[in-house]
């Protein structure tokens, strides 16, 4: 459990083994590229080319990848059976591609890259497609207000004699309209809702009477360039419509053939990262014509097999290594056993430990651990995670680190069964033969006070904790001013933690919660713990005064000191939210047991059997909704805990995280 | 006048649940505006923004637990009797319904509160996923950092009403 120890690579090739000594780097997954300074010195636009061919290609990638996963769901809708549902997603593929088969699937770029040509060429038409489908249904819903003219409108037309008319007016001028014509003129109409549809055929004597009566009718003049009827030309362009969705469908189908075809996709795209990264690299080196430097870290455990690698394969290459100057910042990489590097994920979304820090993993591990379960506090539920994390990470083998977060909940699904069967607590109730046997420690419900002190131990324990780490890293540092105040305020506060757990018992009578007379034994260990605490007070006050000369400075250190006191108080009644959640997911889960039983099957169903039809229902979906609530509460809460309340007191987190070259990959997991 | 007490402590009951019920619902509404909007541009991100609009729907529950307390102190479940002196039903003093009162008061005012405010934060939040959806956990964090204060409410309500023998 440790942070890795780095060690800085030099190394001088020519230019014609700079893949080879890539290929190796990636492989062995071990390598992170510094950029030298003399890079500037390079032709950046050449680079900058390369990688934007590169992209050009990797697009077509995404193109064809985003393509297929709308395709699949445009299927799957209009799919109704379960059975017949395509599946087609973007995650990363759960196995090791090895690099081989990165360069394996690029021999087939050319035929890959047609097919994705072929795909867009479906996509244009299917874009086509809808947009000419949409403006075939905008022209019907226009001329659909001429339907009932059965006129073929080609034959309209003004002929010596006569004139004729076809357009439109709003429906309310019609009466206006036709008992204000003429006798002598025809007229058809089509009436809909709001517009009616009109077809005028006049003798042209009456022209200028007409026209100022349809201007006064609000009359819109229409033109089409179709010579049949509007119910005739509607019939066409229906049919038209069914041919392009027939085409559509056809089309869509056509993507189906392209869905093995994911895989690959997914592979080839972090080729092209992968090449990408590779040309990035070798921009930050230094370079002549024929050589090229090339500088970076390496875990120190790596040393040997890399040198080996290289000596092998690369007969031109000199490599030389040596550990990192004080006033460079290697990389951080950690690494822990199994269980530690489940929770990797909470210290890792707060930010790498700096290089020289403590990792801070294996604590907060611990503690994620102990508080997850005292907040969640139901062993049934407990049960149910840790069975369900742990069968899915059996089942699915996660390869690399992509399981952590389910495992680390699989562990947690631990602490809540250990804390549930403390607390008495299975899925809301103490089953009866427990309750007989008292196979618990306390009932939060009935002695609550027991379990807010209990939440406040967790806390003083987890605060006493981060005060000794920075009490050693102070330390550490050297100096006598360093060391006087690691041991006297860390350690302090270490001391004064220590004699508070040794009062505690006097504490707890005090509030209650112990009855009776202490034993004279724990007499003596309360008396102890009040004067160790006064020490730990004592020397936390008096390193106020470490380093400083003028005595009013003095006297504001140590009340200083004695104000930040309050700040430790604060984080430490903060934990009194383990109180809180705990008690939460408790008295939900007695309230569903409540509603379920006692209401529903003995008040409403006089404790018949049918009552239970009914409760069953009730009974899982109340506990799958308190489980999930007080999950998330619990996820949350704990990870607060850790940053602040445990971080806060030593920990910055202000390293970068170990990328060695190829751990850009998004869809696949490099083997390596 | 023997039900006052009782009446007291069901006033108590009621704003508890219903000002955190308030507080919830229109946190977790307005959250939910936001997550729909983000949904409708990426429906991918839903869980993300799920889980952010449930946030402050846990005041609610605090209210609610806060309350259920309250009506069993009350014995509600069979018919308001405390306890019963010489063949006489009592029920739950005047000064004892006004304690419940009183006890309920931090999660009902505390709960409307930061619910109010937590469902903001989680507007904010999600406009975060929208456009960093990897760094959801710590909006996340942000939203829960508001949640801290109807803990604390909650932990208050919760000690007052449960732990005296209320009469």
């Amino acid at each position: 459990m440790s942070i890795v120890k780095m060690r800085k690579m030099s190394l001088v090739a020519h230019n014609s083994e700079r893949n080879k000594l890539l290929r190796i780097f990636i492989k062995n997954g071990c390598m992170e590229f510094v950029r030298s300074k003399k890079a500037e010195e390079n032709d950046l636009q050449e680079y900058s080319d390369r990688i934007a061919r590169i992209e050009s290609k990797q697009y077509k990638i995404a193109f064809a990848l985003s393509f297929l996963k709308d395709t699949v769901k445009t299927i799957n809708l209009s799919q109704d059976s379960k059975k017949d549902k395509l599946t087609f997603d973007l995650k990363k593929e759960n196995r090791l591609v090895s690099y081989e088969e990165y360069m394996e699937a690029a021999k087939d770029e050319m035929e890959l890259l047609a097919k994705i040509s072929d795909m867009e060429k479906i996509n244009a038409r299917l874009t086509d497609i809808k947009s000419e489908s949409a403006r075939i249904n905008s022209f019907i819903e226009q001329i659909r207000i001429y339907k009932d003219i059965a006129i073929p409108f080609g034959i309209i037309k003004d002929t010596q004699k006569t004139f004729s008319l076809l357009g439109t007016i709003p429906t309310d001028k019609k009466e206006e309209l036709i008992s204000k014509l003429p006798q002598a003129a025809e007229i058809e109409t089509a009436t809909s809702d709001k517009v009616t549809a009109v077809l005028l055929i006049a003798h042209n004597e009456y022209k200028e009477e007409i026209t100022s009566l349809l201007s006064s009718c609000e009359f819109v003049r229409a033109s089409f360039e179709f010579t049949c009827s509007a119910a005739e030309q509607i019939e066409r362009l229906e049919q038209k419509l069914r041919e392009l969705e027939k085409e559509r469908a056809v089309s869509i189908n056509k993507v189906k053939n392209y869905l093995q075809y994911g895989s690959v996709l997914k592979v080839m795209y972090d080729y092209y990262g992968l090449e990408i990264e590779k040309v990035r690299a070798q921009a930050g080196c230094m370079r002549t014509q024929k050589a090229i430097v090339m500088e970076g870290w390496v875990p120190v455990d790596k040393e040997k097999k890399i040198v080996a690698e290289i000596e092998k394969n690369c007969s031109r290459a000199e490599v030389e290594f040596r550990d990192p100057l004080p006033e460079e910042v290697p990389p951080t990489l950690t690494r822990n056993n199994k269980v530690v590097s489940a929770f990797d994920g909470i210290t890792d979304m707060f930010g790498a430990p700096n290089y020289l820090e403590r990792d801070p993993k294996i604590f907060v591990a611990f503690y994620y651990f102990l508080i997850f379960g005292f907040m969640l506090g139901d062993a049934g539920y407990g049960l149910i995670m840790a069975i369900a994390c742990f069968l899915f990470t059996a089942i699915k083998k996660p390869v690399k680190n992509s399981g952590q977060m389910i495992l680390m909940f699989g562990f947690c699904g631990l602490s809540t069964v250990l804390w549930g069967a403390l607390f008495g607590g299975w899925f809301g109730m103490t089953p009866a033969f427990m309750d007989k046997v008292h196979l618990f420690w306390f009932k939060p419900l009935e002695q609550p006070l027991i379990m807010f002190a209990l939440a406040l131990g967790v806390g003083l324990l987890q605060i006493g904790n981060g005060f000794a780490l920075h009490g050693v890293a102070t330390i550490k540092q050297g100096g006598v001013k360093n060391i006087l105040l690691g041991v006297l305020k860390d350690f302090g506060w270490v001391v004064m933690i220590i004699g508070l757990f040794l009062f505690s018992p006097s504490l707890l009578a005090f509030l209650g919660i112990i009855q009776g007379e202490l034993s004279p034994a724990v007499n003596t260990c309360v008396q102890a713990g009040m004067y160790v605490a006064l020490i730990g007070a004592a020397m936390m006050l008096l390193s106020g005064l470490v380093g400083k000369k003028n005595p009013v400075k003095a006297v504001g250190g140590v009340l200083s000191n004695a104000y930040g006191a309050i700040n430790v108080v604060s984080d430490l009644l903060s934990y009194s939210r383990l109180f809180g959640l705990g008690l939460t997911s408790g008295v939900i889960g007695y309230v569903v047991n409540m509603l379920a039983y006692d209401v529903i099957v003995v008040m409403f169903c006089g404790g018949q059997w049918f009552g239970w039809l009914i409760a069953v229902p009730v009974l899982v979906i109340g506990h799958v909704f308190n489980l999930a609530i007080n999950l998330l509460g619990a996820y949350v809460h704990d990870s607060r805990l850790q940053y602040i309340e445990f971080f806060g007191r030593f920990y910055e987190g202000s390293g970068h995280a170990y990328k060695p070259i190829g751990s850009g990959v998004k869809y696949t997991y490099i083997d390596n | 006048m023997e039900f006052l007490g009782t009446a007291l402590a069901l006033a108590g009951v009621a704003i508890a649940v219903a000002l955190s019920g308030v507080g919830s619902s229109i946190g977790v509404a307005n959250a939910g505006k936001a997550a729909a909007g983000v949904t409708a541009e990426d429906p991918d991100k839903f869980m993300k923004c799920l889980i952010l609009q449930l946030l402050p729907a846990t005041q609610g529950i605090y209210g609610f637990i806060v309350g259920f307390l309250g009506i069993i102190k009350l014995n509600a479940f069979n018919g308001f009797v405390i306890s019963v002196q010489d063949g006489v039903n009592a029920y739950m003093s005047t000064a004892g319904g006004l304690g419940i009162l009183f006890s309920c008061l931090p999660i009902a005012i505390g709960g409307l509160m930061s619910a109010v405010h937590q469902g903001n934060v989680a507007v904010s939040a999600i406009g975060l996923v929208a456009k960093r959806p990897e760094e959801s956990t710590k909006g996340m964090l942000m939203t829960a950092m508001v949640e801290t204060y109807a803990l604390l409410a909650f932990l208050i309500s919760f000690l007052a009403v449960f732990i005296p023998q209320w009469a």
